[in-house]
């Protein structure tokens, strides 16, 4: 009996249900089974803790030329971290280019901040220039990090062109003014359908479906749940403040004027800190709900992406995580990051209908390096 | 060949995304790679090693663009020797991290006593005076409508002109600001005044009462001061920026640029520091000599101010009289 379950390679599952019945007919050879390759994340906090302290002193000591290597070597922590099928991810650009995208960088930037204080007006041409630049350099960035990512020695590559980075990061958005904002989630979805259809592993390109519906729910949600939170707060924060000064008037107490003070100041702080808090955590959320989807329906050649990562175990994840961020003054970063990372990347698996062996090389493309360390000083986030 | 360490590696040729189980071993300065349908051989000097990091496998990226992947640290160190390049050292010694973060915590105390007031004057010179002025009305509207409790002026429309037309001779003719003098009278905060960002000054009745209008004047040049040096601005990147240090670190910088703009009424909480108070009132003696007035003035409206508030419990205020400790000391060296 020919049973696939017993050829199979090591790490994978299978994807379909077990069935002891010997189907009567043969599969359709068009749909051969899939097998399910999940991720594996093997960072630990301890030991990144390890490499980011050291990577934040070296930037520091060298006046910021180190923060190239610094870079490099934490892309290459993270991806050598993640294990797909046997085999790891890794960053492979020369932090020496790097380094050279941000000097470049950095002359336009302080060019930028010393025309401001001459002639200001200059200035504000000269950024509406660099503005004009933004999806240039948002293709170049990703073309850049996505040339020097690889897997199993096979290169990510991004085929975007410039004129398609207009439309999408510079025409696009100009429907936000007549629509008040409210077709943000179209936006957005656009956005990332034109970066994942121009991303590419080999020479097989990634494909992403259309989930208009969902992007605008997910907001709508997020948008919801933010301000039934903070009303709540509000109104609780009322109340406490009413029986307090309630107690306070009917016994007649003397508070000092100092303890007033910290009360009110105090009250104030932690009303901040809430508040801060609750958007930080639908804000990840939302994103995490977002890549749920997205990924999900994303496929790469006959490689389908499973993205199930659970929001309510994430959530609880952040509400412990984010006060100690706060708590610790950043210095738990190492070790939120690697467990956030490790519980999106345990949720995500590739379904395949091989052992993923069958990708083949493109040949080589460029991306330019100014304009992917440009994109980073001018903090674009385009983490997908 | 067997006595030659190995150890065990994955080769992916770079072409597709097979991946072929080898065995490394070394033979003087050749490596020998076994496993593959014809074993290969290349010279030690044209293989490059990747140096240590943390615990994931070692990579080796061979000539023909090929590269191993390797989880067997021990086999790898046999055969290359055991060399996990400087950085590896450093990153597993608690020894080395516990420097860097000593090394941290000095650079964030030296930030907070230098950088940031440094950072706050360069920004401060970058801002466009209308962010001032829009920073200032804000505050203002603030005050009069919740804070304080500010009520309109009994002053007799006679004092009021005559200080309105000395207060305009005050600010100097090349100023970016538009000066709007207002007068109040403030029961809770006594006699007092006080500037805003972008030329918001506020003079109390209560002052005005105790005060000649030459001492008046003395002290609304100390507020023009405060504008013309910026110092509310200067106050606001300051405090503002230990947050927007924190979150560059964390990575949210752009939500925390947006916070400064509402930071406006921060100045009157804040109030102004040691420092600043000395540049206004060096800056009102100045001005009060350029204008041929009595520099002295400043000081005698001072001490009638600390006499005024003395054992006074009010609501402290960033305004002439501030919380600072040396008052009589700053009387003292104004009175000269």
């Amino acid at each position: 009996m020919d049973d696939h379950a017993s050829a199979l390679p090591a790490g994978a599952e299978t994807a379909l249900p077990h069935t002891d019945e010997v189907p009567a007919t043969p599969p359709a050879p068009t749909e051969p089974p899939l097998l399910r390759w999940p991720l594996t994340f093997h960072g630990q906090g301890s030991e990144y803790f390890r490499i980011w302290i050291v990577n934040l002193a070296l930037s520091i000591v060298t006046l910021g030329i180190y923060s190239a290597w610094a870079k490099v070597r934490r892309l290459k922590y993270f991806y050598g971290n993640t294990e797909l099928a046997g085999a790891r991810f890794d960053y492979t650009a020369d932090p020496l280019r790097i380094l050279k995208g941000r000097a470049i960088a950095f002359v336009f930037f302080a060019a930028y901040m010393a025309l401001y204080a001459l002639h200001p007006i200059t200035a504000i041409i000269a950024g509406l220039l660099l503005w004009l630049a933004l999806p240039w350099m948002i293709v170049r960035s990703l073309a850049f990090n996505l040339r020097y990512t690889r897997y199993r020695n096979v290169a990510f590559g991004f085929t975007g062109t410039a004129g398609g980075g207009y439309k999408h990061f510079l025409l696009l958005p100009l429907l936000l003014i007549p629509s008040l904002g409210m077709a943000f989630p179209y936006v957005h979805h656009q956005q990332r359908q034109f970066l994942l259809n121009n991303m590419r592993f080999g020479n097989q390109s990634f494909a992403m479906k259309p989930v208009i519906g969902p992007y605008f729910l997910i907001y709508l949600a997020a948008m919801g749940i933010a301000g039934g939170v903070m009303l709540m707060l509000i109104i609780m924060g009322a109340v406490i403040a009413a029986i307090g000064g309630g107690i306070v008037w009917a016994t007649d107490w003397e508070l000092p004027s100092w303890l007033i003070g910290v009360v009110a100041v105090g009250g104030i702080f932690l009303a901040y800190a809430l508040f801060g808090m609750i958007y930080a955590i639908v804000m990840q959320t939302m994103r995490v709900a977002l890549l749920n989807v997205t990924w999900s329906n994303t496929r790469v050649a006959d490689c389908q992406i499973e993205s199930k990562i659970a929001l309510l175990g994430y959530i609880k994840l952040l509400c412990t995580r984010i006060p100690l961020l706060v708590i610790t003054l950043g210095l738990a970063t190492p070790w939120v990051v690697v467990t956030l990372t490790r519980y999106r990347l345990q949720h995500t698996a590739l379904l395949a209908p091989n052992d993923l062996g069958g990708f083949e090389a493109a040949v080589a493309s460029y991306g330019n390096v100014a304009g992917s360390e440009a994109g980073e000083l001018f903090d674009l986030d385009l983490a997908l | 060949m067997s006595q030659y360490p190995v150890a065990s590696a994955t080769l992916y040729d770079g072409a597709t995304s097979g991946a072929w189980p080898v065995t490394l071993q070394r033979n003087g300065d050749t490596l020998w790679l076994s496993g593959l349908a014809e074993p290969r051989s290349y010279a030690l000097s044209e293989v490059c090693l990747e140096a240590r990091l943390g615990s994931q496998p070692r990579r080796l990226t061979l000539p023909d663009g090929s590269v191993c992947e390797s989880l067997d640290h021990a086999g790898i160190a046999a055969v290359f020797g055991q060399d996990d390049g400087v950085l590896h050292h450093l990153e597993s010694r608690w020894r080395w991290v516990s420097y860097a973060l000593l090394l941290l915590a000095g650079f964030a105390v030296a930030f907070y006593l230098w950088g940031l007031p440094l950072l706050s004057r360069g920004a401060t010179l970058m801002t466009p005076p209308v962010v001032e002025r829009v920073i200032g009305d804000k505050a203002f509207e603030h005050l009069t409508t919740l804070e304080l409790d500010l009520k309109p002026t009994k002053l007799a429309a006679k004092r009021q002109a005559a200080l309105r037309q000395r207060f305009a001779k005050l600010v100097p003719a090349n100023s970016r600001y538009q000066y709007r003098l207002h007068f109040h009278a403030a029961p809770t905060i006594g006699a007092n005044a006080f500037a805003l960002p972008g030329g918001v000054v506020v003079l109390t009745d209560e002052l005005a009462a105790i005060a000649t209008d030459d001492e008046v004047i003395a002290v609304l040049a100390h507020e023009i001061g405060h504008v013309e040096l910026r110092h509310g601005l200067r106050m606001i990147y300051q405090s503002a920026g230990m947050g927007v240090a924190v979150s560059a670190v964390l990575g949210d910088a752009p939500s925390a640029a947006a916070q400064v703009a509402s930071f406006g009424a921060l100045v009157l909480q804040l109030g102004y520091s040691r420092d600043l108070e000395r540049e206004a009132d060096r800056y009102a003696q100045d001005r009060l000599t350029a204008l041929g007035l009595d520099r002295r003035k400043l000081g005698s409206a001072l001490a009638k101010l600390m006499a005024q508030h003395k054992g006074e419990e009010h609501i402290r205020l960033p305004a002439l009289l501030s919380s600072h400790p040396d008052t009589e000391e700053r009387i003292k060296s104004l009175s000269r």
